[in-house]
């Protein structure tokens, strides 16, 4: 949340400024200045001065931002595009005019606990899962709804790694995407109560694959502090931790690239695990995709809710990361979160999800250190 | 725009939707204001005052030239002004629609059209990101050594009609430098090609003609340039220099020599103080000037020591590499708010480029016509001398007013009559108007004191091919549109 100098900043600055034309997702598939970082700004600053009103069309281009942080990034100034966004949309809620499809996505979190009002899994039911321990996994909404086969491979590969875990029964929303489209209360209240449930399970890691969640239990967003209490780690944090008691197949496919989800890579700096499990699988550096990768990677169309509001805008922005993989010269994809894998899917490359990745390779946990003669330089 | 639009308008409308598509016109409010703007201080200032800015009715995407070739038939046709739109990074107001009109936005033709490696060209559409455009070539070994500072922004379009220049320009030329042929839509629709090369005996040289033309003669749609091979090293270097004319003497040497620095980029004592401590966090008092050296590793280090050995002899004192490289590192951050200057600072690029026997004479007579002229509105100026060529250099510099007037009319009143005396100082020195910002509607007033008698033979030409007077019309000194 910005104060209101903060936000005039924010304002004045990018209503001047197009220095991260060359970053910005929608401007880059768009190629309209009205949906670059200078022409929200310029429409934020002519409201306020009534030149346009509170519309749709100003509700089109706020929402039509994937808020993935590239913006801010690039800037050497710093300055919070995205923050300026999302206050601009809590504004366009406040106004009635925020799209239909904010609405619904609400009133399915409501509902169900998840943003497409799909049918909740039985977590519990999961094999291997303990009523308590130590760790507690939370797979999130996208796994849970979007990308199960990510969600079984996590629990298998806990499973044959020997690890006790536990999850919630009812995992709900953490409310960053709540957030990110300008139902700023609404996703305060919802990661509240995620928090609650995971310090009440009594765990002392949790454990997520969701790069949505791990940004907001490990940084926060808006008002809403980081996780106090237990600890909390990526997926492929925790599997990283373990690579020299595990021992893989070797993989057919050697040229793998590895996709940083914006949430995971830019906002909590996760970089270096995700792509030493898929060294270790592949015993070869993941390919990069070329400049735009680590913590510049372009967003795989699954940020700031832009699948609700703009899918068409969230599948373009999917192709061409698909597209920059195949031109990186990649065979597979694999993704860090299960909602970029979900995003991915389907644009012309085969995609694994990270666990889903992992598990088909790992053959099993041993109790000795093995004697590891790759090229990973964190094991 | 009222949903009440006249016959004719929706006629055009729909003639222009015939060619881009329903989707890539459009006459929405957003669209109007977002291109209302670009990089000038005139038109943010108007804005800021809470004055109408100058909007286009219509804005369109085209994709291909041919698209380009049927808009501007239509626009003939109807007689409405055109306006070709880049990357908006233009400092002079060069896509201000001040005439209404149709935007043409190139951004949607950014393909590659041709590398080749064996003669190290490509042939590229205008509308190409320059940052987008040096990725692809990266890959391949190669690259576009045009590198300015709007490179996140330019498209290379934009740079050629401008005739903008780089960070690496000493070495490598301007834009206009690296281009070797254009295709060009002209006001009646008709498709044109320069000659396959620059270099040749075929009479005038109809490329130059074009380029640097901002879209009032016609408009760039692809350009083939000239490219370079990665280079296996470049590095940098600073020096520190007490006395600023021993160390434009400096610069004088290394180019008069025929040494290739990449980069000479002197700052003179303000703005070292202003910007190197601030953006740099180098704690440095006099002339910082940063030298670049980039090719063979044999090649830069000859070149880095007889450059070393000149800014010595003159009274330099070495930085070190660190120095320099923390510049090359951060070059494009003087350009980010907060570090580059913003409303409500009044303020304006007044550069110019003369000949090395005029240069330091240049500067400090319009640094006094500035500071004394101005006294009352505590002006405040300071310069860098950052591209260089084997007979002189430019002067990138700046004047600064924190507390300008409130009232928009009076602000333009004031920006114009300093920039009038810069530009003026400018001419009366032998230099030129401008060396790489383009001319746009802010300096087109000036541009007949600048030509001379020669002014008329640039009118004719125009008049020639834009008889209507269409083509970004208001831009570079020519008349409003005729209908």
């Amino acid at each position: 949340m910005l104060t209101e100098v903060e936000r005039q900043t924010a304002v004045r600055s990018c209503r001047y400024c197009p220095m991260c034309h060359h970053a910005d997702l929608t401007m880059t598939l768009t190629r309209r200045e009205t949906y670059s970082a200078r022409g929200r700004g310029l429409l934020l600053f002519a409201l306020q001065q009534d030149k346009v009103g509170w519309d749709a069309q100003i509700a089109d281009v706020m929402y039509g931002f994937f808020a993935d942080g590239l913006s801010r990034h690039v800037c050497a100034g710093h300055i919070p595009h995205d923050e300026m966004v999302i206050d601009a949309r809590r504004r366009l809620v406040a106004a009635g005019q925020a799209p239909a499809a904010v609405t619904q996505l609400k009133s399915n979190i409501a509902k169900t606990g998840n943003p497409w009002g799909g049918k909740e899994p039985d977590l519990a039911a999961l094999e291997g899962v303990k009523p308590r321990s130590e760790v507690l996994v939370y797979f999130g909404p996208a796994a849970r709804i979007r990308r199960p086969a990510a969600m079984t491979a996590l629990a298998a590969l806990l499973n044959k790694a020997g690890v006790d875990f536990s999850v919630l029964a009812e995992e709900g929303d953490p409310g960053l995407l709540l957030y990110t489209l300008g139902e700023v209360e609404a996703a305060a209240a919802a990661a509240q109560a995620v928090a609650e449930k995971i310090r009440r399970s009594g765990a002392r890691t949790v454990v997520t694959p969701d790069a949505e969640t791990y940004r907001t239990l490990k940084v926060g967003f808006g008002a809403v502090p980081a996780l106090s209490g237990p600890a909390v780690q990526h997926s492929a944090e925790f599997l990283a931790e373990m690579l020299g008691r595990l021992r893989f197949r070797p993989l057919a496919r050697s040229r793998v690239t590895y996709h940083d989800p914006c949430a995971l890579a830019r906002f909590a700096r996760c970089l270096d695990a995700p792509r030493a499990l898929v060294q270790a699988v592949c015993d070869a550096a993941p390919l990069e995709i070329g400049y735009w990768s680590r913590d510049l990677a372009h967003c795989s169309g699954e940020c700031g809710g832009v699948p609700f509001t703009h899918p068409e805008l969230s599948r373009k922005a999917a192709e061409q990361r698909v597209r920059a993989a195949r031109e990186a010269g990649a065979e597979l994809i694999v993704a860090g979160s299960p909602a970029a894998a979900a995003s991915l899917e389907g644009c012309g490359l085969p995609v694994r999800e990270l666990s889903e990745f992992v598990a088909e390779a790992l053959v099993e946990r041993v109790d000795e250190k093995l004697a590891y003669s790759g090229t990973n330089p964190l094991i | 725009m009222s949903t009440a639009r006249p016959l004719a308008f929706e006629v055009l409308l729909s003639e222009i939707a015939d060619v881009v598509g329903a989707d890539d016109v459009s006459v929405r409010e957003v669209d109007r204001l977002a291109y209302a703007q670009d990089y000038f201080w005139l038109g943010q200032m108007w804005l800021d005052r809470a004055r109408e800015p100058c909007r286009p009715d219509i804005i369109c995407w085209p994709k291909s030239t041919e698209e380009v070739g049927r808009l501007l038939k239509i626009a003939t046709r109807h007689r409405i002004p055109v306006i070709p739109y880049g990357g908006g990074s233009g400092t002079q107001g060069g896509v201000a629609p001040l005439y209404g009109g149709l935007v043409l936005d190139l951004k949607k033709m950014n393909r590659i059209v041709r590398v080749d490696a064996e003669s190290l060209t490509a042939t590229v559409e205008a509308g190409m990101n320059q940052i987008h455009f040096e990725e692809a070539l990266n890959l391949q070994g190669l690259t576009w050594p045009h590198y300015p500072a709007s490179g996140a922004v330019a498209t290379v379009g934009g740079s050629l009609a401008a005739r903008g220049t780089g960070t690496l320009s000493t070495k490598y030329g301007k834009a206009e430098d690296m281009v070797l042929a254009l295709k060009v839509v002209l006001a009646d629709g008709r498709i044109i090609e320069t000659l396959p090369t620059p270099n040749h005996a075929c009479g005038p040289g109809l490329l130059q003609l074009f380029v640097g033309c901002e879209g009032t003669l016609g408009i760039i749609t692809e350009a083939t340039v000239q490219l370079a091979p990665l280079p296996a090293v470049r590095r940098f270097n600073g020096y520190l220099f007490a006395d600023l004319r021993q160390a434009l003497e400096a610069g004088r040497r290394i180019m008069t020599s025929r040494l290739r620095p990449c980069t000479l980029r002197l700052y003179d004592p303000p703005s070292t103080r202003k910007f190197i401590h601030r953006v740099l966090n180098l704690e440095v008092e006099g002339s910082f000037l940063v030298t670049g050296c980039d090719g063979e590793p044999e090649m830069v280090a000859l070149e880095e020591k007889l450059i070393g050995q000149i800014c010595t002899r003159l009274g330099g004192h070495e930085q070190g590499r660190a120095a320099g490289e923390n510049w090359w590192a951060n070059r494009y951050k003087f350009y980010y708010p907060p570090f580059t200057p913003m409303l409500p600072t009044l303020f304006g690029t007044v550069e110019s480029t003369t000949t090395f026997d005029r240069i330091y004479d240049l500067y400090q007579a319009k640094k006094a016509a500035l500071e004394n002229g101005f006294k009352e509105w505590g002006v405040q100026y300071t310069g860098h001398f950052s591209h260089w060529y084997p007979w002189g250099t430019m002067v990138y510099d700046r004047f600064y007013i924190e507390s300008p007037p409130q009232d928009a009319r009076e602000a333009l009143s004031l920006h114009n009559r300093i920039w009038g005396v810069a530009a003026r100082t400018n001419v009366q020195y032998g230099g030129t108007l401008n060396d790489h910002h383009g001319i746009g509607f802010k300096l087109g007033w000036l541009m007949p004191e600048q030509y001379g008698a020669a002014w008329d033979t640039l009118v004719r030409i125009k008049d020639a091919l834009d008889p209507l007077g269409i083509m970004n019309p208001g831009k570079l000194g020519f008349s409003p549109p005729k209908s």
